[in-house]
């Protein structure tokens, strides 16, 4: 039987009319790529490079046993690939006002609507996400972390991105540290030492145990 | 183990200045009935310190108080009430230093880095922090200033009642005029040295001190220079030596050997006494020792705060079971010195 009956290859023009090229495979995947995150082009594109490389500068990729595995970014991959990184002209506290803003009228919601007892509103405030919030330092360990605040742009494990208000994006470890922010009236001290989870972690599953120290 | 340590040495120069926050000054004349007129004329009685109530840390280090106070005068300050051991001590040195002994909560709270004291172990439990407002980073519009105002101030208000003295350097009189200018919120106290006199005009025998005399001190031995310390203290503490024979407790004799004098004249003052008094104090005595044919020696003795957080040399102090910071010079007529120092268990040897 003719298989020119059965079905034809893709006229070629019109798949490169719409997939903006006409590289196959590997090259199709980098072309992609780079469309979509323009500066990022070079280093993924490095990545995907099979040639063995020193490990100081790139990571081999995966062996095929382990690609059953769930395949996430490793931390030492996303520091290279700097995806969680905010780009400098993006570090200016003025973009993050109304962020604050959104986030005030979140947490209102949050913790207003039904009206409820302050042991509830504790446990909302335990999985709330801080995202938007004006972190102040109030106590640490190490002197020079008093006093920062600004908004908080990120949360790691261990960690708050705070940006100040003279744009500039400091790491504040939250070990040895306590943070305070406001919502209208209500005040929240927040111990880092017993708040070191991922925000989405806390989120499910934020749990305090009973017996805590506050001392530093 | 808490110990007491005494140092003696033996010295041909003045001691210059150590920075010890002065509280008691001790003369010790041997050979005289009363205090000779030399001495009296530049008694520090005839000065004063002052008190100042809840002033707050902040004035002490603001760039006009700095230039117009610190810099043309020697001003020293020591808050008051407040233990080195419990509570926050606030110190101010003649040589621009202001000196914080912070407990572990007040550390984490104020924004000021400082060292952990060396008399806490592994966990600190207390700071003390060092701010040198001499330095040339410390004027309106640093960094490091505004820091430190914002702390002091906006961060925690320390306030605390505070004694200090000043000695301007290029006027005769105190004008105190620009001290109340900067200060006129606050209650400004008069405070007046104390003194006391204890005199012996019987004949009185006392240690006879030899410029070659070995300094190695051998207990047992009359002879050694801790014998004749503490001969010495008794004198000072006026305590009944001599118990005469036949009696149960034992009787004090003067280490040998001694010679008569006709009586001793003791004077203490205390208060808030500057290291420049000390100085012209010590410089009169000299003279005095070398002019005089019946003074064999002359001591004097200064004692430190027990709650100061600095001792000699800006070196830091500490609260024990006591807070003893002294040291004693005497003086022979042929330019030595002696000097004893006597440290306690939380102090370093300077």
């Amino acid at each position: 039987m003719e298989t020119s009956l059965l079905y034809r290859n893709l006229p070629s023009e019109k798949l490169v009319q719409e997939l903006g090229t006409d590289k196959d495979g590997e090259e199709y995947i980098q072309h992609f790529i780079q469309q979509r995150i323009p500066h990022h082009e070079a280093r993924f594109g490095q990545y995907l490079n099979i040639e063995k490389t020193g490990r100081k500068k790139l990571r081999t990729p995966r062996k095929a046993a382990n690609l059953r595995k769930k395949q996430v970014l490793s931390a030492a991959d996303k520091k290279q690939l700097k995806l969680f990184d905010i780009p400098e002209d993006q570090q200016k506290y003025k973009l993050y006002e109304p962020l604050h803003h959104l986030w005030l009228a979140y947490m209102r919601d949050c913790l207003r609507i039904p009206p409820i007892s302050a042991q509830a509103q504790g446990i909302k405030l335990l999985k709330c996400d801080l995202h938007g919030s004006f972190m102040k330092v109030t106590k640490s360990t190490c002197p020079t972390y008093i006093g920062m605040c600004g908004i908080l742009l990120q949360e790691t494990k261990n960690t708050f991105k705070i940006i100040t208000q003279t744009d500039q994006l400091k790491t504040v470890p939250k070990a040895n540290c306590e943070f305070t922010f406001v919502v209208d009236e209500l005040v929240v001290t927040i111990h880092g030492k017993h708040f070191r989870l991922k925000s989405s972690e806390r989120a499910l599953k934020g749990k305090i145990k009973d017996k805590i120290t506050i001392d530093m | 183990m808490p110990r007491l340590l005494y140092l003696c040495e033996n010295i041909n120069f003045i001691v210059p200045n150590a920075n010890i926050k002065l509280e008691k000054v001790e003369v010790m004349l041997p050979g005289c009935e009363s205090l000779p007129d030399v001495i009296q004329d530049i008694s520090p009685d005839l000065d004063s310190y002052y008190l100042v109530k809840r002033l707050p840390v902040v004035e002490l280090v603001k760039e006009e108080f700095v230039k117009e106070i610190l810099r043309k005068g020697h001003f020293t300050g020591i808050s008051v009430g407040t233990r080195v051991d419990n509570h926050t001590v606030v110190a101010v040195l003649p040589s621009g230093h202001l000196i914080l002994s912070v407990d572990k909560d007040l550390y984490q709270e104020l924004g000021l880095s400082g060292k952990p004291s060396k008399y806490t172990g592994r966990n600190a439990t207390r700071f003390v922090v060092e701010i040198d407002l001499f330095n040339a980073n410390h004027s309106n519009g640093k960094k490091q200033y505004n820091r430190v105002l914002w702390s002091l101030k906006d961060r925690l208000n320390l306030t605390f009642n505070f004694i200090f003295s000043w000695e301007p350097i290029n006027e005769e009189k105190v004008n105190f005029m620009q001290l109340t200018r900067l200060w006129d919120k606050y209650v400004l106290e008069d405070l007046s040295i104390v003194s006391h006199t204890i005199q012996k005009t019987q004949t009185t025998v006392v240690p006879k001190l030899s410029h070659n005399q070995s300094l190695v001190s051998t207990p047992g031995d009359g002879q050694d220079v801790s014998s004749i310390y503490e001969y010495i203290g008794t004198i000072s503490c006026d305590a009944n030596q001599v118990g005469g024979p036949g009696i149960y407790s034992s009787s004090y004799t003067c280490p040998e050997p001694c010679e008569e004098v006709k009586g001793i004249t003791c004077q203490r003052w205390s208060g808030l006494i500057s290291s420049e008094k000390i100085k012209q104090l010590l410089k009169a005595l000299r003279s005095f020792v070398k002019s005089d044919a019946f003074v064999p020696w002359a001591a004097l003795t200064v004692h430190g705060f027990d709650d100061s957080p600095v001792s000699w040399w800006r070196k830091e102090h500490g609260f024990h079971k006591n807070g003893c910071n002294l040291y004693t010079i005497l003086i022979l007529p042929d330019d030595t010195y002696w000097l004893y120092m006597a440290i306690g268990t939380n102090d370093e040897c300077p």
